[in-house]
C-alpha cells in the first residue's frame, strides 16, 4: 500500500464576501498518495479549484482555512508564511487555470521558467537560461522559443509552458487545476499525455482537478468527486466510472457524449446558503424524504470506495425516476466518519 | 511594431498640418482688422490711414486669407517662422533661445515628481486601504485640487518672502530652480500617484501574481520583478505625455516666477499683439507636444513586447 | 427562435444591470457625500450672494484698504478697499456660472460628436478623430490662452474659449463605450431582428454613456474653474473690478509680502470649491464601478 503525500483532514475553506459567507469547500477529507494520479471531478463552481489553490494557501485575503494539509509529516497550514514558501514551487507545484493569464505578458516564457531556477537553486543567469531551453524541450516546445513572450504562443503551446514551469523544480506533488479546458480535442489529447507521461517518469504524484470524466478515467487510478463544495464519492478510477454511486455522478456519466448526452437537470447550488439535507437532492433523481433533512457523511460501502449517499445499492441499480419512496429506510450506517488510511 | 511605428508617423503629420491651420488663424481670432491692430500696437494712437495701408502691404496682409495661409506655410517648411512685429526680431530665434529654460524646469519638474509619486502610489498601492493609503490619496486629492498658481505664490511667500531661503523670481542658478520646480512637481506628483496606485492595483490583481507566488518567490521579488514591470507602463506613459505638456503648458508658473521660458514668451507676446510671434509660439509648442507623444508611444512600443513582436501563432 | 428571444432578454438585461446607478454605494461614500455637500454650500453662496455678503463687492474705501482679517471684514480688504469676503462670496456666481456653461456646453457636443463619430464609423470616424487629435496637440491652456486673449478680456470669451478646448474628452469617452457597445449588443440583436435594431442601440448605448459622462463632468467643472481662473489670473479673463477669484489673486500678488491675505482667501475658496466637485466625481466614478485610471490630464 503506497503511503499518503498529501493528506486534507476536514479542510474547510470560506470566503467572507458582502453576500455572506461563501463555504467553498466544507469538510474536505482527501489523500494522495506517492506516485498516484487524483482526478478531482467537478462542475464549475464546486469548489475545485479553490481547493488547489488552498494546498499552497495562495487564496485571496478574506479566505478563511482551518483543518489540516499534511505534506509528508508536515501541517502546511500551521506553517507562517515564511516556512510555507519553501513549499511552493519546489515541493508542490501548481499549473493554475488559464495560462494566457498566469504568465507575466512582459517576460519571455524562457526567463520566466530560468528565474525559478536563478531563484531556487542559485543559479546563473546562463545556466539557468540553458535549463530552461532543456525544460522546454522536455515539454515539446523548441528551445529557440524560449526568449518569446507568452502572448506569442497557442493556448496548447501555453499549457506546455506551465507545464514546464510546475515540474521545473521537480516536485513531490503536481496540482493541474483544468489543464485541458479550452483546447481542441487532438491538442487535449497531447497535453493529457505529456503531463501524464512526465509525471509517471519522475514518480511525481499529480491532483488533476478537471471537470472532464473522460480524461481522469482515461489518466487517473483514483478519482474523487466534488459537488457544492463536498467530496461526495471516491474510489478507484475504473470503479467509480463503470460502477458510480453517486447519482451525481451517474448523471455526470450520463452527460457524456457517449453515454447518454443527458444534461444535468438543474442550476449548481449557492456556496453561500447551500441545500439543507443532502446538498445534491433537489436535482436527484433517487430522492427521498430523508435528503432533504438529513446530511449524509462520506462513507464506505467497500474497501477504498466512499460516497456520501443514503441509496443502498439496490435502490440505485433500479434506476428508477424520483418517486418519494414512502416505506423506504434511509440508509444510515453509523453516525461518525471512518478513517480509511490503512 | 513597424506598422505601429508607421501608423503613429502619418497620423502626427496629419495632425501637425491641422496645427498650422489652427496657430495661423489666431491672427484673425482678435476683433478688428489685424493691420489696424498692429498698427495700433506699433505706432500708438496718433495713427493715419496711410501708416495702417502701408503696414497692410508691407506684411502681406493685403492678400485674400489663403494665399496668406500658404505663404506663411512656406515659409514654415523652410523654417522660417517670420519676424517679430514689435521687436522685428527672428521668430525662431526668440523661440530656441527660451527652449533651455522651458526644457530644464521641466525635466526638473519631472524628477520631483516621479521621486515623490511613485512610492506614493506604490505604497499605497501594497498598503491598500490602511491609513497610509487614506492618507496619501487625500494629499494626492489636494493636489489634484490646488491650483498651481496658487501653490506658486504660497510657496513664495513662506519660502521667499518669510524665510528668505529661495529667490522668489528670476532665472540663473540651481536656488532659482527650487521653487518653481517644487510648484510644478508637486501637482504633478499628485496625478501620478493616483495613477500608480490604481496601476499597481490593478496588476496585483492578476492571475500571473498569484502564479508567480505559487513558484515559491517572496513578495518582494514578486513586487519588484513582476509586478512593477508591468504597473509602471502606464506610468512611464503618462510621465512622458506630462513632459511635452510642460514644455509648453507651464504658462501660469512661468509668468507667477519670470521665468525666462517659451509660456511666458507666448503670453507676452498676447498681450502685445503680437500675431507673429503667437502663431510661431504656438505651432512651436504643439509640434514639440506632438512630438513629444510621438516619442512617448514609441517608448511604449518598445517597452511592451505584446506590441514590440507581432502575434504569429 | 425562442432560444434567440432568450438571448436578447439576457443581452438586454445585461445592459439594464449596468444603467442602474448604485445610489446605495455612493451614500456610503463619505468623501462623496461630503463633496455633494460643499457644492450645496456653494450654491447657496452663488444663489444667495446678496443676503449673505456684508458689503458691496464693488464699493470702493480708500480709506479702508489692505485691513487684515477683523469682525467688520472677515477676509480683510483689498488694495481699493474692497471687502474681500464679499468678494469671494460674489465670486462663487461667476466661477461657478463659467464651470456649468462651459461643461454644460462640452459635454453635450463632445457627446454628440463621439456618438455620431462612434456609430458611423468609417470615413467620419476617422476625419472626427484627427480633429479631436488637433486639438488635443495643443497643451490645453495654450489654445485657451490664445483664444481668450485674442478675443479680449470678458465672461464671454472665457466661456468660449474653455468651450472650444474641452470638448476632445468628451467624444474620446463616448466615442470609446459607442464602440465597445457596438460590439455586445449588436452581434446579438443583428441576428435575431432586422436593422431597426438601431432603435435597440440607441435605448441601451446613450444611457450607458450618460453614467461615465457625468463622472467626467462633475471632474471637469473642477477644472474649468481652474482654468477659468488661470486664465484671469494672467489677465486674459475675467477683469477687475469683477470679481473673479483668479484676477483677485493677481491683485493681490504686488502685496503678497505685507499683506497675504489678498491671495490667500480667493485660492481657498478656489480650492475649496475644486474639493467639492473633485470628492463628488470621485464617489460617482466609485458608485459606478469604473476604473480609478481614466484620469484627467492635469492643466
Amino acid at each position: 500500500m503506497s503511503s499518503s503525500l498529501l493528506s486534507i483532514e476536514d479542510l474547510n475553506v470560506s470566503f467572507k464576501t458582502s453576500r455572506g459567507s461563501v463555504k467553498a469547500n466544507e469538510g474536505i477529507s482527501l489523500d494522495v498518495r506517492e506516485g498516484e494520479i487524483l482526478g478531482l471531478i467537478g462542475e464549475t463552481g464546486c469548489g475545485k479549484t479553490t481547493l488547489g489553490k488552498a494546498i499552497l494557501r495562495l487564496l485571496s485575503g478574506n479566505a478563511k482555512l482551518d483543518g489540516k494539509i499534511v505534506y509528508r509529516g508536515t501541517d502546511l497550514l500551521s506553517l507562517p508564511e515564511k516556512e510555507m514558501r519553501r513549499f511552493r514551487g519546489k515541493e508542490i507545484g501548481i499549473m493554475l487555470q488559464n495560462p494566457s493569464a498566469c504568465l507575466n505578458p512582459v517576460l519571455s516564457a524562457g526567463r520566466q521558467i530560468a528565474e525559478i531556477y536563478r531563484y531556487h537553486e542559485g543559479m546563473g543567469k546562463k545556466e539557468a537560461e540553458k535549463k530552461a531551453g532543456e525544460m522546454l524541450e522536455l515539454v515539446g516546445i523548441s528551445s529557440f522559443r524560449k526568449d518569446e513572450y507568452p502572448h506569442q504562443f497557442s493556448g496548447g503551446m501555453l499549457q506546455r509552458v506551465m507545464v514546464a514551469i510546475g515540474l521545473a523544480l521537480r516536485p513531490g506533488l503536481l496540482i493541474a487545476d483544468e489543464p485541458t479546458k479550452g483546447l481542441d480535442q487532438d491538442t487535449k489529447v497531447q497535453i493529457a499525455e505529456l503531463i501524464a507521461g512526465l509525471v509517471r517518469k519522475e514518480n511525481t504524484s499529480l491532483l488533476l482537478i478537471t471537470h472532464d470524466l473522460e480524461l481522469a478515467g482515461r489518466l487517473a487510478d483514483r478519482i474523487a468527486v466534488m459537488y457544492a463544495g463536498e467530496i461526495v464519492e471516491i474510489g478507484k478510477a475504473g470503479a467509480v466510472i463503470s460502477n458510480p454511486k453517486h447519482p451525481y455522478t451517474l448523471d455526470l456519466l450520463h452527460s457524456l457524449p457517449g453515454k447518454g448526452f443527458r444534461t444535468v437537470l438543474g442550476q449548481p447550488p449557492s456556496l453561500v446558503s447551500p441545500p439543507s439535507g443532502c446538498r445534491y437532492h433537489p436535482r436527484c433523481s433517487f430522492r427521498f424524504d430523508a435528503c432533504s433533512r438529513v446530511h449524509p457523511t462520506l462513507l464506505g460501502p467497500e474497501w477504498e470506495r466512499f460516497t456520501r449517499c443514503f441509496l443502498s445499492e439496490k435502490e440505485r441499480r433500479k434506476e428508477t425516476l424520483a418517486q418519494p419512496l414512502l416505506n423506504a429506510q434511509p440508509v444510515i450506517r453509523c453516525e461518525k466518519e471512518e478513517i480509511w488510511h490503512c | 511594431m513597424w506598422e505601429y511605428i508607421a501608423k503613429r508617423l502619418a497620423m502626427v503629420s496629419v495632425v501637425i498640418a491641422g496645427v498650422t491651420l489652427v496657430a495661423f488663424s489666431a491672427m484673425y481670432l482678435a476683433p478688428g482688422d489685424p493691420a489696424e491692430v498692429i498698427a495700433l500696437a506699433r505706432y500708438g494712437e496718433d495713427l493715419s490711414a496711410s501708416q495702417v495701408e502701408t503696414l497692410r502691404e508691407a506684411e502681406g496682409l493685403d492678400a485674400p486669407v489663403h494665399v496668406q495661409y500658404l505663404i506663411w506655410l512656406g515659409h514654415l517648411l523652410r523654417l522660417d517662422l517670420g519676424k517679430s512685429l514689435v521687436t522685428s526680431e527672428d521668430v525662431l530665434t526668440e523661440i530656441l533661445q527660451k527652449l533651455p529654460a522651458t526644457a530644464e524646469l521641466a525635466v526638473a519638474s519631472l524628477l520631483i515628481s516621479l521621486m515623490i509619486a511613485l512610492p506614493a502610489g506604490v505604497l499605497s498601492a501594497l498598503r491598500k486601504n490602511t491609513l497610509l493609503d487614506s492618507g496619501c490619496m487625500f494629499v494626492s486629492l489636494l493636489g489634484v485640487s490646488i491650483p498651481n498658481f496658487w501653490l506658486g505664490l504660497l510657496l513664495i511667500w513662506f519660502f521667499a518672502l518669510t524665510l528668505h531661503m529661495f529667490p522668489s523670481f528670476g532665472y540663473g542658478s540651481l536656488k532659482h530652480f527650487v521653487l518653481p520646480a517644487l510648484t510644478l512637481g508637486t501637482s504633478l506628483a499628485a496625478v501620478t500617484a493616483r495613477l500608480t496606485r490604481a496601476s499597481l492595483l490593478e496588476v496585483m490583481g492578476q492571475e500571473y501574481i498569484v502564479a508567480a507566488r505559487a513558484r515559491g518567490f517572496d513578495e518582494r521579488t514578486v513586487l519588484f520583478r513582476h509586478a512593477l514591470k508591468n504597473a509602471l507602463l502606464p506610468v512611464v506613459t503618462f510621465a512622458g505625455m506630462q513632459f511635452g505638456y510642460l514644455l509648453g503648458g507651464a504658462v501660469v508658473v512661468e509668468t507667477i516666477f519670470s521665468w525666462p521660458g517659451i509660456g511666458k514668451l507666448l503670453v507676452d507676446s498676447i498681450f502685445a499683439m503680437d500675431f507673429s510671434m503667437v502663431q510661431g509660439c504656438v505651432f512651436f509648442i504643439a509640434v514639440l507636444f506632438s512630438l513629444s507623444s510621438l516619442v512617448v508611444d514609441l517608448l511604449y512600443a518598445v517597452l511592451d513586447p505584446r506590441i514590440r513582436y507581432d502575434r504569429h501563432d | 427562435m425562442t432560444d434567440m428571444i432568450e438571448k436578447i432578454e439576457i443581452a438586454k438585461k445585461a445592459c439594464l444591470a449596468e444603467k442602474r446607478l448604485n445610489l446605495g454605494k455612493f451614500g456610503k461614500n463619505r468623501l462623496a457625500v461630503s463633496g455633494l455637500l460643499l457644492i450645496a454650500v456653494l450654491c447657496v453662496f452663488a444663489l444667495f450672494a446678496p443676503e449673505i455678503a456684508p458689503h458691496d463687492p464693488f464699493s470702493q474705501r480708500l480709506d479702508s484698504r489692505l485691513l487684515s482679517p477683523s469682525s467688520e471684514y472677515p477676509f480683510g480688504t483689498d488694495e481699493l478697499g474692497r471687502c474681500i469676503f464679499s468678494r469671494v462670496i460674489y465670486g462663487t456666481r461667476i466661477s461657478l456660472g463659467i464651470g456649468i456653461l462651459v461643461v454644460a456646453a462640452t459635454s453635450v457636443t463632445g457627446t454628440a460628436i463621439g456618438l455620431l463619430s462612434g456609430y458611423r464609423g468609417g470615413l467620419l470616424d476617422e476625419a472626427i478623430m484627427r480633429g479631436v487629435d488637433i486639438v488635443m496637440a495643443f497643451p490645453n491652456i495654450i489654445l485657451a490662452l490664445v483664444i481668450a486673449g485674442l478675443l479680449g478680456p470678458g465672461f464671454s470669451s472665457v466661456v468660449l474659449a474653455l468651450a472650444l478646448t474641452h470638448w476632445p474628452a468628451y467624444a474620446r469617452l463616448v466615442r470609446g463605450q459607442v464602440l465597445s457597445l457596438r460590439k455586445r449588443a449588436f452581434v446579438e440583436a443583428a441576428r435575431a431582428l432586422r436593422p431597426s435594431s438601431f432603435y435597440i442601440m440607441r435605448k441601451h448605448i446613450l444611457p450607458n454613456c450618460i453614467e461615465p459622462v457625468i463622472v467626467l463632468g462633475t471632474l471637469e467643472i473642477a477644472h474649468v474653474i481652474i482654468f477659468a481662473s488661470a486664465l484671469s489670473f494672467l489677465g486674459l479673463g475675467i477683469q477687475p473690478p469683477v470679481p473673479e477669484w483668479g484676477s483677485m489673486l493677481k491683485a493681490g500678488v504686488p502685496y503678497l509680502r505685507t499683506a497675504p491675505h489678498l491671495t490667500f482667501f480667493p485660492g481657498l475658496m478656489i480650492i475649496f470649491t475644486v474639493f467639492a466637485f473633485n470628492f463628488a466625481g470621485d464617489g460617482l466614478r466609485e458608485s459606478l464601478g469604473q476604473p480609478a485610471n481614466q484620469e484627467v490630464l492635469a492643466g
